[in-house]
């Protein structure tokens, strides 16, 4: 930031010099800049980690609220609307763990499940955040701010291998 | 002359800036999924038995003893590296059906379960006492399975004054995630 009001003052400087030296030469030019915050997203605390399931002969599902998932803020301009993807379903698996100590190879689904709280970082009045849609990044003291929340299902088949599944879940946000 | 200094010039600091402002117009993040599937855990008996035999009661108290190894062992089953949970207890052991059989004295004698481990090794070495409530690791026995071999034997107070009969009880051992 310092470095590019040095950058623009130094240039100003620099052509106020030349055009001085001409003396008998002078132009004038409009000069416009907007500096615009840089989008950044930080992720908070939590995590998506479903800790241990049994394997029964029944299908059941594991559920994490995004109040108890993962938590990110994203930082802009105040006000300015940003697109939010993200994996909606998430396919895990066992084969690290299955090359480490054996076994059958299984996968199984996680669905995805976020959601945001404005500029609040504390999880009140939640709403949806849907897959590819627009929202705005709402005024905190001048900076754009939304609090996103990840939890989700998922879903553990009947007699499902055995082992530790690992997925990723990937987030991105962009003006 | 000044007019193209001022074209390159004007030229770079865009050129800066638009490079700034497109490195910065997005971002993303992965967040790792986990989850963990335990198999239940079974536990089947091996062999072997807590029979103590005949003992004849002499005029001097005596412990009657099985070492672990020549009583009865078990088979652990679940998740290889997960820690089980072992928990035992004292038996009261009793003659009741014995004295309603032929008559005489009721009785107890309390039997002292006296438990060892070997992990995932199925005879009887490098044996560790496990107390109740101890934790112990599964082993992995390589194809995804976690194992557990457990030795129980124990020993019974035999007092100069104990009724005789033949004593009957329940020993129960039990693992748990």
């Amino acid at each position: 930031m310092y470095f590019k009001t040095f950058l623009v003052a130094f240039f100003v400087v620099f052509f106020f010099n030349i055009l001085k030296a001409q003396n008998n030469n002078e132009i004038s030019e409009d000069i416009h800049l907007s500096i615009v915050k840089g989008l950044s997203l930080k992720k908070l605390g939590g995590n998506i980690d479903f800790g241990e399931a049994l394997s029964t002969n029944r299908k059941h599902w594991k559920i994490i609220s995004p109040k108890n998932g993962a938590r990110f803020v994203v930082t802009g301009i105040a006000n300015r609307k940003i697109t939010i993807n993200y994996t909606r379903i998430v396919t895990l698996n066992n084969y690290a763990w299955v090359s480490s100590v054996g076994g059958e190879r299984g996968k199984m689904k996680f669905i995805s499940h976020v959601r945001r709280t404005g500029k609040n970082s504390t999880y009140t009045n939640s709403k949806r955040v849907r897959n590819g849609r627009r929202y705005k990044l709402q005024n905190s003291n001048g900076i754009g701010k939304l609090y996103l929340w990840v939890g989700g299902r998922i879903k553990i088949n009947a007699n499902q291998p055995a082992g530790k599944y690992v997925g990723t879940f990937t987030l991105s946000v962009a003006y | 002359m000044i007019k193209k200094g001022k074209f390159l010039i004007v030229f770079f600091v865009l050129t800066i800036f638009s490079t700034s402002l497109f490195a910065q117009s997005s971002a993303s993040l992965d967040e790792p999924v986990l989850i963990s599937i335990l198999k239940g855990l079974s536990m089947t008996k091996v062999g072997g038995d807590l029979d103590f035999g005949e003992y004849v009661i002499t005029n001097n108290a005596q412990t009657i003893t099985k070492t672990p190894d020549a009583g009865v062992n078990f088979e652990v089953t679940g998740f290889p590296g997960r820690a089980v949970t072992v928990t035992y207890a004292n038996v009261t052991m009793d003659n009741n059906a014995w004295v309603a059989a032929n008559g005489g004295t009721n009785g107890n004698l309390t039997f002292v379960p006296n438990v060892e481990s070997t992990g995932g090794n199925n005879t009887y070495s490098g044996a560790a006492n496990v107390i109740s409530g101890g934790s112990v690791n599964l082993s992995n026995d390589g194809s995804g399975l976690g194992k557990l071999y457990l030795w129980v034997g124990g020993s019974i107070d035999v007092a100069t004054t104990t009724e005789q009969g033949d004593y009957t009880g329940t020993f129960t051992l039990t693992v748990a995630y």
